[in-house]
């Protein structure tokens, strides 16, 4: 230690530090020294000369683990139910960016009046209700699909919110469920069906739209007709001032 | 909202019709013709292929107008082929092809709508007009009879608009050329411009 010191005492005085601080440091160091090994003499006669302590074994069952399993287990279950419950309220509040599905209640309604049985409604009718509700859910993945950049777009620029986005993709997933819903009533309506379903389905949706068209031609023609202030026979001519003097 | 069922005609109907909302009445209707066209279909695996014998009464009455139009008797013309379109849309089931009906509506429709200029109803043949062009057909030929139309119907505005978009898709058409200087030409005068 003192070798040690020595050497560091001629190191630094070559440095320049003063004498005091070095002692003082030196005196500390020491100090330091002789005190851990008193503490070391004390631990050492602690240790091994004290009384061993008597260590309890408290007996647990065997199905201690298990029933802290269970617990935990069923508190995870609770907690998933009242989660998702708690997910379901939310996304049944956001708005729909349909209107109501009135193809999917009509097919409903139908086929509870046919269970009931106080009608005896053809099986035919409830085969053309399915369809149509097949060309409904078919037109609506059609309008998302055709919808879904801008959508994205939008929402990536903040121009639409959380909700809006969120009732969006939540449209999505209803859409896909009541496509894989109605093939499954179309398998139990009749066994082999569904491929030839969707096939006929998304005929009657572009027919439907072609035929929704054609039938707003009487409408738009007698909306255009009083906008433009026009004088039309019911032939279709146009009457002119000359016509009216005669 | 509820629904009646007639067990005599298999056809559904609202029960309070003044409740009913639009849709809900177009849905009710297509259940309708659905199930008019399954029930009178006998296979139960039907598939989209066009029933010939409809294909066939079309074809029929639009060549019978065909003739007519040759033989120039035009108001006959036009009612043989309204007939053939009017069938079209009726007896055709909803679940045959659409191309198929698609492409034979868009042929009639083009001889209706060359007819209904010819005989001066220009109103009439606006609205077939626009069918055609929600169906998708936007070719030179359909912008050139539509701003025709609208020309005579008076709608010098509209007219021009419509000539300018005509050009934007197709810019060498020479009618349309000649078209966008007339109604420019008609709407000075109207403005009292010449």
């Amino acid at each position: 230690m003192s070798e040690f010191n020595s050497t560091n005492f001629e190191g630094q005085q070559q440095e320049g530090f003063e004498y005091g601080s070095f002692n003082d440091t030196n005196g500390f160091f020491n100090n330091q020294t002789y005190s851990s090994n008193s503490t070391y003499n004390n631990t050492n006669n602690g240790t091994f000369t004290a009384d061993e302590e008597t260590v309890k074994i408290v007996p647990t069952s065997f199905y201690t683990p298990f029933i802290y399993g269970a617990v935990l287990l069923i508190a995870l279950f609770f907690f998933s139910k009242y989660y998702k419950q708690q997910r379901i309220k939310q996304l049944s509040q956001l708005r729909s960016i349909f209107d109501e599905h009135d193809a999917r209640d009509l097919y409903f309604e139908i086929k509870e009046m046919k269970e009931s049985e106080e009608v005896k409604v053809h099986d035919k009718v409830l085969k053309a209700a399915l369809l149509n509700r097949g060309a409904e859910n078919i037109r609506r993945s059609f309008k998302l699909k055709e919808l879904a950049p801008q959508v994205e777009l939008l929402y990536k620029n903040g121009s639409i919110g959380e909700d809006y986005w969120k009732s969006f993709q939540t449209e999505i997933k209803v859409t896909e469920a009541e496509v894989k819903e109605c093939i499954i009533e179309a398998e139990n309506l009749q066994p082999g069906w569904p491929q030839l379903f969707l096939q006929l389905c998304q005929e009657i949706c572009f027919n439907q739209a072609l035929q929704r068209r054609y039938n707003s031609i009487l409408e738009r023609k007698n909306t255009c007709i009083k906008e433009w202030d026009l004088d039309i026979d019911g032939d279709g001519h146009m009457v002119t001032k000359k016509d009216e003097k005669k | 909202m509820s629904i009646l069922y007639n067990e005599n005609s298999k056809m559904i109907s609202v029960a309070q019709p003044d409740e009913a909302t639009e849709i809900f009445a177009i849905n009710v209707a297509q259940i309708n013709k659905l199930s008019k066209s399954i029930i009178a279909e006998s296979n139960p695996n039907f598939t989209p292929k066009p029933n010939d014998n409809t294909t066939a009464m079309i074809q029929k009455m639009f060549q019978t107008g065909i003739t007519k139009m040759k033989e120039q008797k035009l108001n006959d013309a036009l009612k043989s082929i309204s007939l053939a379109i009017e069938m079209a849309t009726r007896n055709r089931s909803p679940y045959e092809a659409f191309a198929l009906q698609l492409q034979e509506l868009q042929f009639m429709l083009k001889h209706k709508i060359d007819l209904e200029l010819v005989l001066g109803k220009p109103m009439d043949a606006l609205q077939d007009l626009e069918m055609l062009m929600g169906t998708g057909l936007a070719t030179p030929d359909v912008f050139i009879r539509l701003t025709d139309a609208l020309l005579k119907l008076g709608q010098f505005n509209e007219a021009t608009a419509v000539c300018e978009r005509g050009l934007s898709l197709s810019p060498n058409e020479t009618k349309l050329k000649a078209l966008i200087l007339q109604c420019n030409r008609l709407l000075a005068e109207y403005n009292g411009d010449i």
